[in-house]
């Protein structure tokens, strides 16, 4: 092993300028749909998401839970299990979830289910994981490795690992929350428009809902899925606008903050401003 | 019963196609459909990340940023097609998806200990973003890789993270 290591790494050396890398990318399999993008339990209960392979080939997926915390700009972070506070380590013991691991033809889709139990002795609130689905990427045979090792070449293989994330949320008790909207602004640079603005949350739990700016009776822009979670008090938004959508925000603008059309579609908030 | 007809929902899903009324009530004046129509996200890749050739002295690095400009650092010559990961997300029109990448990722060397290391990885747009009024869009990922000098030939492989939610 450690002459074998020695001779190609002298072999290398002599022949540095001559020794041409080739990067030889593989494409994963694994594409994949996720239904539905979001869960909510109320209590104790069950719910069921599917996955469906829309790639032409078979792949394995793996189901996990991950925790993400919001940051002020809307953004996510990753939270190792290392760093998670009370909060998050009891929803991710409440939460159990099966299968953890699929194989799937082309075009078959596959139900997991997630069931919730908060202990009795936990704080009322919102416990929320990220569940993923992400396609794990086919083993190499050993022939296809050693291939490329005998040219004597040094071959780049990344495979990209990708899923997609749906937030669990856990709700226990009675729980009330709010929004705020405050300073919409424009911004931009030499290439795009857009309009920024602050929003507050209030009490126990996240909100969600679409962003609609209106002029008179016209909608100028809208902006599906802006949520505010419970770790953040507030978070900036930032709309891209058109410049055609750009022009219209003259005179008062009213942007409302409201619940999906498909949950109601209740006003959560509302501000009617001067835009600069 | 219902779990038929969840599946066949989902089943329209897939298709992009909703029929909220699937149950017809022409023939039974008792049926009372109630019918979920399940909001999706789906997620495929278009092209790998792709560092082009690498001819090594004493190391250095090469980016590939997700915006397709690309960039060599040390001693190294780097030559060929440099490109992003392209990625296509299909979901709800205007809904704002978050997309989370890796801080870094590793590469080892098959049958070896020794490492490369790709770091910044970025993403074009960056952070969130708002899936176009078709219903999909695109987006790349690029970062920086890095050569040691004396780089063990061999095949490195690795795997780095993407993945996108709705928010």
């Amino acid at each position: 092993m450690s002459l074998n290591t020695s001779i190609r790494r002298i072999a290398l050396g002599l022949g540095a300028l001559a020794a041409t890398f080739t990067a030889s990318p593989v494409l994963a399999q694994g594409d994949l749909l996720v239904a539905p993008t979001r869960v909510i339990i109320n209590g104790a209960g069950n719910a069921e998401v599917v996955l469906s392979n829309i790639g032409s080939q078979a792949a394995t997926y793996r189901i996990g839970v991950e925790l993400r915390r919001m940051e002020p700009d809307g953004d996510f972070a990753d939270v190792t299990e290392a760093e998670a506070n009370a909060t998050e380590k009891a929803a991710i013991e409440m939460l159990r979830y099966a299968p953890k691991r699929i194989t799937l033809l082309p075009g078959q889709p596959q139900s997991i289910r997630l069931s919730a139990r908060p202990a009795p002795e936990l704080p009322d609130g919102e416990y929320r994981v990220h569940m993923s689905f992400r396609a794990v990427p086919p083993t190499l045979s050993p022939e296809a490795a050693q291939e490329q090792v005998a040219a004597g070449q040094l071959a780049i293989r990344l495979t990209p690992v990708y899923g997609i994330t749906i937030p669990v949320f856990i709700r226990k008790g009675r729980l009330e929350a709010g929004a705020t909207i405050a300073n919409p602004r424009l911004g931009g640079n030499a290439t795009s428009k857009w309009l920024e603005l602050d929003m507050r949350r209030t009490g126990q739990r996240s909100v969600y809902g679409e962003l609609l700016g209106k002029r008179g009776g016209e909608q100028v822009f809208g902006i599906k899925g802006i949520a505010i979670y419970p770790e953040v008090q507030g978070r900036s938004v930032r709309v891209p606008l058109t410049a055609e959508q750009a022009a219209k925000l003259t005179g008062p603008i009213r942007i409302e903050y409201r619940e999906l059309p498909e949950n109601g579609g209740q006003l959560i908030a509302e501000i009617t401003s001067t835009i600069r | 019963m219902r779990n038929t007809l969840r599946i066949a929902l989902v089943g329209a899903a897939l298709s992009a196609v909703s029929f909220a009324s699937a149950a017809s009530a022409a023939t039974s004046a008792t049926a009372n459909a109630t019918a979920e129509v399940l909001s999706t996200l789906t997620l495929t890749v278009d092209s790998a990340l792709n560092f082009g050739q690498i001819a090594a002295n004493t190391g250095g690095t090469v980016t590939v940023n997700a915006d397709s400009t690309v960039a060599s650092s040390g001693t190294l010559v780097s030559t060929g097609t440099r490109a992003p990961a392209g990625f296509t997300v299909t979901g709800t029109p205007n809904a704002n998806v978050v997309l989370t990448l890796p801080a870094s990722a590793t590469l080892t060397r098959s049958g070896g200990t020794e490492t490369m290391g790709i770091a910044g990885f970025n993403s074009n747009p960056a952070g969130a973003f708002q899936i176009g009024g078709t219903g999909s869009s695109t987006f790349s990922v690029g970062g920086t890789l890095s050569v040691a000098s004396g780089q063990v030939a061999g095949v490195y492989n690795g795997t780095f993270s993407v993945s996108v939610e709705y928010q």
